[in-house]
């Protein structure tokens, strides 16, 4: 007898790698491409893309291997049960990092542009609220979610760049590698964490219909956003030089804000990015969360997979975690420090690999 | 209790528990040549007379039977063609007597023959006044679920086909059939829809909307997950497409399961007609969902919250209408609102003539005296209107309730964090549509996450002979439809 199939097909997966790239990036990443003084951080983050795509494709083997199990059961099994669990609650930690940092994000940008006298807490505890309520539902699910915001994300906000096209000057953006290397170079660590999002696939693997077609959606996931990053960056750089994006504080907001198109129905279109860049940042943020969830209930061994305590028990502290940072300056500091970690989180599947080459080694490997 | 071959002894005792029904006769009479005793068990308007006369008692009187004692199975013999069935206790006889059928007794037989004869006044078949369409065939199902099998069986002369009857209610054991046709419906769904039917457990189902809420996936979410239609085109399309279709004697409406938020919105006669007008037709009907969901809302936010968005000269003539009216706008919004459903729902269950003049007085009356009384103002009458006229462009009846009641949260949102309350609820609806299954298929699929055949049959809808597979959302068996 067959079964319904609820599993993730090539084309969810490689949208949910690429919609968790793209989040507060769309917003911040003129603005921190813009400090070092470099017009051409568009060829930086395509460079980066392509760091990364080789970083991935070289650690997915060993998740493809042992396709049935996310790296929270592969870091329990080869590294033991002490290591495997400090592991895990690294990458949880991490995760729930990433999740504050983005709600933070978002609580920041509605507060300054959509409702300036509602209290933060109260709009970050409803994004809070109704992502658990996704989390809750499943990995299937929450891949459809992103299939289905994903797409408008994209066609929205392309418009919107296109619209703006006619305020691009070419000469913003020449000299290519103004400043001389060391300048382009000094872009690096800037724009890397921006590529934070991917490592979702650390869970994903045992979810697809088809293992064998990871590495394909999974470089294909990075591509699309790295294009889609190094597009907007390009835009909005060329739009408005880099020493004004290097002033304000969301460069690509204020880009569409000085944008009217007159003899449409509506003459502004701030409203549109940030409707769907709201939309953006939650389902950029879901990824993690879920990510955290998943880890969590591997780590307390829970039977349940909706477990109502954990699952209220995360609300809970992604709340107060959220609303710890003073300000935005604040919450950039810790932003940086999240990008160290995830520096380090993408070296545990290569750490645990190389655990499992040596206990195979020595005969007593329990892996493939 | 064993039924005795004394005639008079079994009348008695059946006397006694049944005898107190009036519609229930005892026909005495004699046949053989030894004149045997014999009785006749119906109930009155249950029963078709004259069958009995002419297919039971005739044939009996014109045999001449010359032994008395043989056995009850003999007997049987004499109404070949006949459908009937032989009883032996007095409680199938009880059981059977009230469902219609009617029980021969004769004296010196062990046992009795209860007859088929069951024939129950009906309406003709008519057009199906829920669901109408321009074009298609213009019959619907009736409340006797012999006739409703016909209709299907008579559309699908499949051989594959297969119609199962199962019996449901404690007290008024109603009967129900499933329809499916075998080598293109996936046998894990036939299974789920039989083991939830027998896990029904009622004294009855007075129709199928309360067996629908006793089998659905979730009875607390707001979405129906079955869909229930008239049409035996309809039912015969989604049979096609894979699908298990539940019909119930004594209602019209046939239960379709898995059902997808699609099935809701798209028409039967989508694909009678020609695919440009149609597939724009459909834009038109998935606009206007969005229309009826955030319309009000977007407006209330933009009002009370982002005016600065509005262009100015728009803003103004916003502000000069909004003058003299004394309500926050989602009050007003709120007060129009609840006017509409107050006069759809008032139109609902009058005769239709007056049903209308209704929502005349509704329409013009109240809405032009509210703007002149400056309670609303006017462009929150067009708002409301609009979105009240969107909704109706939805065909099932049954999906416009959720968004009749995403609508109202749309408008508290927006009212408390505007555009942000939006696009929050927006956030939790599609959520929660994405959670939910239909007899473990899912609900809703996004088109981006559907294989590429399947969307040449939804928002839009290409033309019929590039149709070829059959949808993989239902996992049909056998998928292909055109070669």
């Amino acid at each position: 007898m067959r079964k319904s199939e609820h599993k993730l097909t090539f084309m969810q997966t490689l949208i949910m790698i690429s919609s968790t790239l793209i989040g507060a990036g769309v917003l911040t990443l003129p603005r921190s491409a813009a400090e070092t003084g470099s017009p051409s951080g568009w060829l930086m983050i395509l460079l980066q893309g392509v760091i990364f795509i080789i970083i991935v494709l070289l650690f997915l083997p060993f998740l493809q291997k042992n396709s049935g199990k996310t790296l929270f059961k592969l870091n329990s099994i080869v590294a033991g049960k002490f290591i495997g669990f400090l592991l895990n609650l690294y990458i949880c930690l991490y995760f729930i990092g990433i999740v504050c940092f983005q709600a933070r994000i978002l609580g920041e940008v509605v507060g300054f542009f959509l409702l300036k006298n509602t209290p933060m807490a109260v709009v970050v505890f409803i994004f809070l609220a109704v992502a658990i309520y996704h989390v809750g539902g499943g990995v299937y699910s929450i891949a459809k979610v992103y299939a289905y915001i994903f797409p408008i994300t994209l066609i929205i906000f392309m418009m919107l760049l296109m619209f703006s096209f006619r305020l691009f000057q070419l000469d913003f953006i020449r000299p290519v590698f103004e400043g001389g290397y060391q300048s382009f170079f000094s872009l690096f660590p800037k724009t890397l964490l921006y590529f934070s999002g991917f490592e979702i696939i650390f869970y994903l693997v045992p979810f697809m219909r088809d293992p064998k077609q990871v590495k394909k959606a999974v470089a294909l996931g990075i591509a699309t956003s790295t294009l889609f990053y190094s597009i907007t960056l390009l835009i909005v750089i060329g739009c408005m030089t880099v020493a004004e994006a290097k002033t304000v504080t969301w460069p690509t907001i204020s880009l569409i804000h000085a944008l009217e198109v007159p003899g449409i129905f509506i003459e502004r279109f701030d409203l549109f990015l940030q409707l769907t860049w709201t939309a953006q940042q939650f389902a950029c943020m879901l990824g993690s969360f879920k990510g955290a969830h998943i880890g969590l209930t591997e780590i307390f061994h829970l039977k349940n997979k909706n477990n109502a305590w954990l699952l209220t028990a995360m609300l809970a502290a992604t709340f107060f975690i959220t609303m710890y940072p003073k300000d935005l300056n604040d919450v950039f500091y810790y932003g940086t420090l999240l990008g160290y970690a995830f520096l380090i989180v993408i070296t545990i599947p290569f750490f645990v690999w190389f655990l499992s080459w040596i206990q195979k080694k020595i005969g007593r490997g329990q892996l493939q | 209790m064993q039924i005795d071959s004394d005639l008079q002894n079994n009348l008695d005792t059946l006397k006694k528990t049944l005898g107190q029904n009036d519609d229930m006769m005892f026909y005495t009479f004699a046949f053989g040549d030894s004149r045997q005793k014999a009785c006749l068990l119906y109930i009155d308007g249950l029963t078709e007379n004259k069958m009995l006369a002419q297919y039971v008692i005739s044939p009996l009187q014109k045999e001449a039977l010359a032994h008395k004692e043989c056995s009850i199975e003999d007997l049987s013999a004499f109404f070949f063609g006949f459908h009937h069935s032989v009883v032996s206790t007095m409680k199938e006889i009880e059981q059977l007597v009230f469902s219609g059928q009617a029980i021969l007794l004769a004296d010196g037989y062990r046992g009795g023959l209860a007859f088929d004869t069951k024939s129950v006044a009906t309406r003709s078949l008519d057009e199906p006044s829920s669901e109408v369409v321009e074009r298609g065939p213009k019959i619907g199902f009736i409340e006797k679920l012999r006739t409703n099998t016909a209709l299907l069986r008579e559309r699908t002369s499949d051989p594959n086909l297969v119609i199962k009857e199962m019996t449901l209610g404690k007290r008024t054991k109603k009967k129900i059939a499933v329809a499916y046709i075998q080598d293109i419906a996936p046998d894990y769904v036939v299974k789920e829809v039989f083991k939830r039917l027998k896990s029904v457990n009622i004294d009855n189902l007075p129709e199928s909307g309360t067996l629908e809420q006793l089998i659905e996936d979730e009875p607390f979410s707001i979405f129906p997950t079955i869909l229930s239609t008239e049409r035996p085109d309809r039912v015969e399309s989604s049979l096609l497409e894979g699908r298990v279709s539940i019909l119930v004697d004594g209602t019209p409406f046939a239960l379709i399961v898995p059902a997808t938020v699609d099935e809701f919105i798209h028409s039967p006669d989508d694909y009678s007609q020609r695919w440009i007008p149609m597939s724009l037709v459909r834009l038109l009907r998935y606009s206007s969902i969005l229309i009826t969901i955030y319309l009000p809302g977007l407006y209330i936010s933009l009002v009370s919250f982002h005016t600065g968005l509005l262009p100015t000269r728009m803003a103004i003539s916003i502000a000069g209408s909004r003058l003299n009216v004394p309500f926050p706008p989602f009050v007003e919004a709120f007060i129009m609102i609840f006017t509409i459903e107050l006069i759809r729902e008032a139109g609902l269950r009058l005769p239709k003539p007056i049903g209308q003049t209704i929502g005349l007085i509704g329409g013009v009356v109240i809405g032009q005296a509210a703007v002149q009384a400056q309670i609303v103002s006017a462009l929150m009458v067009i708002v409301v209107s609009v979105t009240a006229l969107a909704s109706f462009t939805v065909p099932s009846y049954a999906y416009n309730f959720p968004l009749r009641i995403i609508r109202i949260g749309v408008m508290i949102s927006a009212t408390a964090l505007g555009m942000y309350g939006v696009i929050m609820v927006y956030l939790f609806v599609i959520g929660h549509l994405m959670r939910l299954k239909s007899f473990g298929q899912d609900y809703i699929i996004p088109i981006m996450a559907q294989p590429g055949q399947d969307l040449k049959d939804t928002v839009i809808r290409i033309p019929t002979m590039f149709l070829k597979r059959r949808p993989t959302r239902n996992d049909p068996e056998d998928n292909i439809r055109q070669r």
